[in-house]
């Protein structure tokens, strides 16, 4: 879709916005989460993704689908976000909200993972995320990445070795 | 194996539902941005649609005169080797041509129009335009009325097509190669001219008797067919090559 029909769709196709938004946001949010690891922040920066691309329809590219432009924004953000310095509040101790949540399995193993994952290098870690949390194919992961789909799967099956290796597989 | 295991490793890290006042506050703020479909680019669609409300209405009055004076003159006598109907259905080409030639060097014109219609897209874009709409029109225009010509006659389809779009090409490569030769002022009347010789020459080889319409002469219509259709994809090429506007006028030289 152009960005011309986009805006057509959002401006004048009724509640288009709306399902636009709603669609999207869980994937996206959750894109944001597994990278960030706060709650917060990947709700503060689902909506600036959100934002972010009603705001600039003009520099709307076409990845095949809605969702790989958004991913895209994302994956921006959050590069953005971790190079700016963060303000720590001292009286909460830099209180971190965990994303595991209460009823989670075992601890030990999602520890593990954890640690495993920002071991990767951070393309690796975009393409697992992409793939195994998002379900994402490969053709729509080398789209949102910009790297041809060979590198993806050979990053792919790096990226698989080292977390056998380290989860001890 | 080992890949079930990751995946089971990998699905053990869940991350927390998002919350509804998230999203919906996502949708108030999206809600409040002003969007300003004035700034988009146009589709090809768009375009399209766009330039046709540029071209003048005596262009479709002058096609709709043609193609009913051209049905009234092919269908009024029987189509015999020596009747004059395939001499009016050899001229009907150039003078259906006529109308293209003068859109296409209305664009050469400095007028208000033309200003407007060249702001905002590239001449080559326009005169793309123009070529694709006058090309596609004249085909079907010509292609229905040789059907019906065939039908109402009983002539094969491809003589008619054949004497029907030989001198319709000869004529698209005199204006072409007029309009390659970039006199902005006399264009139109060149282009005349030409179309008047060759309508004058039809007439007078069947006023002289000269049996051009008979079969010994149908590889020459052929070739001549062929020849004209190649110089024309050539003048074609050249007039988007030269006529391309700012960019070109840095590359190449432009005459606007």
């Amino acid at each position: 879709m152009s960005a011309g029909n986009l805006l057509n769709h959002i401006l004048y196709k009724d509640g288009y916005l709306e399902k636009l938004i709603t669609d999207n946001y869980e994937s996206i949010y959750k894109y944001c989460c597994y990278h960030l690891n706060q709650r917060h922040a990947a709700e503060d920066l689902t909506q600036e993704v959100f934002l972010k691309f009603l705001n600039n329809l003009d520099s709307y590219r076409d990845y095949g689908k809605i969702k790989n432009y958004l991913y895209v924004i994302a994956g921006n953000l959050i590069r953005n976000y971790y190079k700016k310095p963060k303000e720590v509040c001292i009286e909460d101790g830099g209180n971190r909200e965990e994303t595991v949540p209460d009823h989670a399995g075992d601890i030990l193993d999602r520890l593990m993972v954890m640690d495993a994952l920002s071991a990767l290098d951070q393309t690796e870690k975009d393409i697992v995320i992409l793939r195994y949390y998002q379900d994402q194919r490969i053709r729509d992961i080398s789209r949102i990445l910009g790297i041809p789909a060979s590198t993806v799967r050979y990053k792919l099956k790096n990226a698989e070795k080292k977390l056998k290796s380290t989860l001890e597989l | 194996m080992e890949k079930r295991k990751l995946k089971k490793y990998l699905a053990s890290v869940q991350v927390p539902e998002y919350s509804s006042q998230g999203l919906q506050e996502t949708i108030s703020q999206a809600k409040k941005i002003r969007f300003h479909p004035e700034k988009q680019r146009m589709t090809n669609l768009q375009f399209f649609r766009n330039q046709l409300y540029f071209i003048r209405k005596e262009f479709w009055g002058l096609k709709l005169l043609f193609t009913g004076l051209f049905l009234c003159l092919i269908l009024s006598e029987p189509a015999e080797p020596d009747s004059w109907i395939w001499t009016f259905s050899a001229i009907s080409g150039p003078l259906l041509c006529l109308a293209n030639a003068k859109i296409l060097c209305d664009i050469f014109q400095p007028g208000m129009l033309e200003l407007q219609m060249t702001t905002r897209h590239s001449l080559r874009k326009i005169l793309a335009f123009r070529l694709l709409l006058s090309g596609v029109l004249d085909f079907l225009i010509l292609a229905c009325c040789a059907a019906i010509f065939t039908l109402g006659q009983g002539v094969y389809l491809r003589q008619t097509l054949l004497y029907t779009l030989v001198p319709y090409n000869l004529m698209c490569l005199g204006c072409l190669a007029i309009l390659n030769r970039r006199s902005e002022e006399n264009s139109m009347l060149y282009c005349m001219t030409w179309g008047a010789f060759l309508t004058f020459a039809a007439w007078l080889l069947k006023a002289g008797g000269f049996p051009i319409y008979t079969m010994e002469y149908r590889e020459s219509w052929l070739l001549s067919g062929v020849l004209s259709a190649l110089g024309v994809m050539w003048k074609i090429k050249k007039l988007l090559k030269f006529g391309g506007g700012n960019t070109d006028e840095i590359r190449v030289g432009t005459f606007v």
